[in-house]
């Protein structure tokens, strides 16, 4: 409690304040346009974070992060597009709702249900953060390793599309990371003799390649595409009080939904919201609206998307396992600063731990009384040709690669990163896998060797350890369960009259 | 249904990643044996090398049974995609081989793939510019003067 105040007091200083809003501002602004997104802007800024504190840093990525996803709702109203792919479940409601003459009203449920699933889902990682996080200080270095390849094989499991595309984008991450020093014994692997890549692959220019200049290169392939858009004045953005009572349980139970599917490692926003908004539907006594311009459709998708943000920061910052793509970067963002994400965190610096947990409060206040206040504004930069902005991006791409080591070698790794992303991304092949696959590799390697150190070579503590048993266990049922599943169907039909 | 494009791009890609798994694989053979603990600097590349093969044969074979139909590569605008591509080569070399330096490459690279995307009408033109010159220099100015970053001169 004491760390947390001291955070909320640092959090007060005029420059913390300012990357809030600096970082709300730009998160809502690429939220609302279609075609950039919060990752891509989050990896953009890490270059420039090099030269600020470790606090202010994640400060700005975390207001970033809130505010890119509640950003989404704006294009996903007004254009029919969302901003991100965790605001789609919002276009099916929101288009219809400002069709009608409605926008103001759809946008006003959808920020506040944008702010309240935030709220409730901060006091889960306010509260469950600090015991998760004692808890697993007592790991060992096999129990780590098991809970890194949850983390991996979960990722797989939920990534759009087939188990074996999902893990084939995660085993060429770690394929990749595996370039360059042995994080055990120092020896240099893979380079092929190239001694650029005795580093192996900066992290920087991977990230900003596959997700950044892959999703320009995409966009320039889809300029002039035509897009559906309604001319309408918002006004009428705030809930009334009969309002509140009748969206009082949605809200709730959506926050829930999204806080629990944001635990939960690579799932994310997106699930988060097409499962909170299909329940809504199930146990609507009005379903068939749902899709037409009901308040509820919106309420549910927005509650969850954004409750999904604190909860993925849990496993996050008491674990070092990220929830989804942006919790990856975020993590790099840590690696970067020198920090260790997961449990040690809390202990070795209380004050960015418990910063980012005020940041993601004060960001969530900040973004709502933005959006409330200027939504009008956002909604003119959405309109804003894209041909104007995907060149910059491109040119800050460049400038990030290079500043990793002052070299030119790192642009074209970011280069030929950018190309293979997007020829994934054509491919149907996500990219998700493949960069915490990237990350988590090196962590998951060193934990095990570690542990064959410490047990005199042996594996049997993997499965002997309690923890670590039961996570190994998980992974392999995660793997298995597709096939059960289509088993245990086959079996079924085979055995009904 | 089956999207032939996206199958052609799967496809590609799925070998890609197979002949990326080989090479790995013959890297790592010349890796040295453990000495510290039982698995060494060799063991995890081996076996990551196995099964992103095994995977990608999966994912050649799952690319004749099921794709999902949707838009494929070779759709949208492809020639200004490969035209934007090689101004980015062309940007990055003509720095790298030192032959002009970052202010005018980036005003010239930005105004070019400007025009390039949006056309050669006089205010899109003028804006191109100016987006160009306000970049060029002010990343200049700000990245080598208070982030002390040595861009290309």
């Amino acid at each position: 409690m004491e760390f947390l105040l001291s955070a909320f007091g640092d959090i007060f200083q005029p420059l913390s304040l300012l990357f809030l809003f600096l970082g709300v501002a730009v998160g809502v602004t690429v939220g609302a346009i279609p075609g950039l997104s919060g990752a891509m802007v989050i990896a953009l800024t890490l270059p420039l974070t090099y030269f600020m504190q470790s606090t202010h840093a994640l400060t700005l990525l975390v207001s970033m992060y809130v505010g890119s996803t509640a950003g989404g709702l704006i294009s996903a109203t007004l254009m029919r597009m969302p901003g991100t792919p965790a605001a789609m479940m919002t276009v099916l409601d929101g288009f219809p709702m400002a069709q009608r003459g409605e926008a103001g009203r759809a946008l006003g449920f959808g920020i506040t249900a944008s702010f309240v699933g935030g709220i409730i889902s901060w006091l889960f990682l306010a509260i469950l953060s600090p015991p998760l996080a004692e808890l697993a200080v007592r790991f060992g270095p096999y129990e780590k390793f098991s809970m890194v390849l949850v983390a991996l094989v979960l990722i797989a499991a939920v990534s759009r599309g087939s188990m074996v595309v999902g893990l084939l984008s995660g085993f060429l991450g770690v394929m990749v990371s595996m370039v360059g020093d042995d994080p055990s014994s120092g020896i240099t692997r893979l380079t092929g003799g190239v001694f650029d890549l005795s580093a192996g692959f900066r992290m920087l220019p991977v990230i900003l390649g596959v997700l950044v200049l892959s999703q320009v290169i995409d966009d320039i392939l889809n300029l002039g595409a035509k897009v559906e858009r309604v001319r309408t004045t918002i006004r009428g953005m705030f809930m009334s009080v009969a309002d509140f009572r009748r969206q009082a349980w949605n809200l709730i139970r959506s926050s829930l939904i999204g806080t629990w599917i944001g635990i939960l490692p690579g799932i994310g926003g997106t699930t988060a919201a097409i499962a909170s908004y299909t329940t809504a539907k199930t146990i609507s006594k009005t379903p068939e609206k749902f899709g037409t311009g009901t308040e509820d459709g919106i309420v549910a998708a927005e509650t969850a998307n954004n409750a999904a943000v604190n909860g993925a920061l849990v496993p996050l910052i008491t674990l070092g396992i990220p929830g989804s793509v942006i919790d990856v970067i975020l993590l790099g963002a840590m690696i970067l600063h020198n920090l260790t994400p997961g449990p040690l965190l809390f202990s070795q610096n209380p004050e960015i731990a418990y910063g980012v947990i005020a940041a993601a409060l004060v960001a969530n206040v900040i973004m709502f009384v933005m959006m409330i206040l200027a939504t009008p504004f956002f909604a003119k930069l959405m309109y804003v040709k894209r041909g104007y902005l995907l060149p910059a991006i491109i040119v800050f791409c460049v400038i990030g690669a290079f500043a990793t080591g002052n070299r030119m070698f790192d642009v074209w790794v970011m280069i030929g990163f950018g190309i293979v992303g997007f020829l994934m991304t054509k491919a149907r092949i996500p990219l998700g896998p493949f960069i915490i696959g990237y990350i988590l590799a090196p962590i998951a390697e060193r934990e095990l060797r570690s542990g064959l150190m410490v047990y005199d070579g042996s594996f049997w503590p993997l499965l002997t350890r309690p923890v670590s048993a039961v996570l190994i266990a998980l992974a392999i049922v995660t793997l298995l369960l597709p096939w059960l599943r289509g088993w245990i169907g086959a079996l079924r039909r085979r055995s009904a009259p | 249904m089956f999207g032939r494009k996206i199958f052609v791009a799967r496809a590609a890609v799925a070998l890609f990643f197979l002949l990326g798994s080989v090479l790995v694989y013959v890297l790592s053979l010349s890796l040295p044996e453990a000495s510290f603990e039982p698995i060494g600097p060799a063991t995890f590349p081996r076996t990551v090398a196995v099964v992103l093969a095994l995977l990608s044969l999966g994912t050649l074979y799952l690319s004749f049974e099921k794709t999902p139909a949707a838009k494929g590569p070779g759709e949208g605008r492809v020639g200004l995609t490969l035209a934007s591509l090689l101004l980015l080569i062309a940007y990055v070399a003509v720095m790298d081989f030192e032959l002009i330096g970052y202010r005018l490459a980036t005003i010239a690279f930005l105004f070019a793939l400007g025009v390039l995307q949006l056309g050669l009408k006089p205010l899109r033109v003028a804006i191109a510019a100016a987006i160009a010159l306000a970049i060029g220099f002010g990343t200049h100015f700000v990245f080598t003067r208070f982030m002390y970053i040595d861009l290309p001169q």
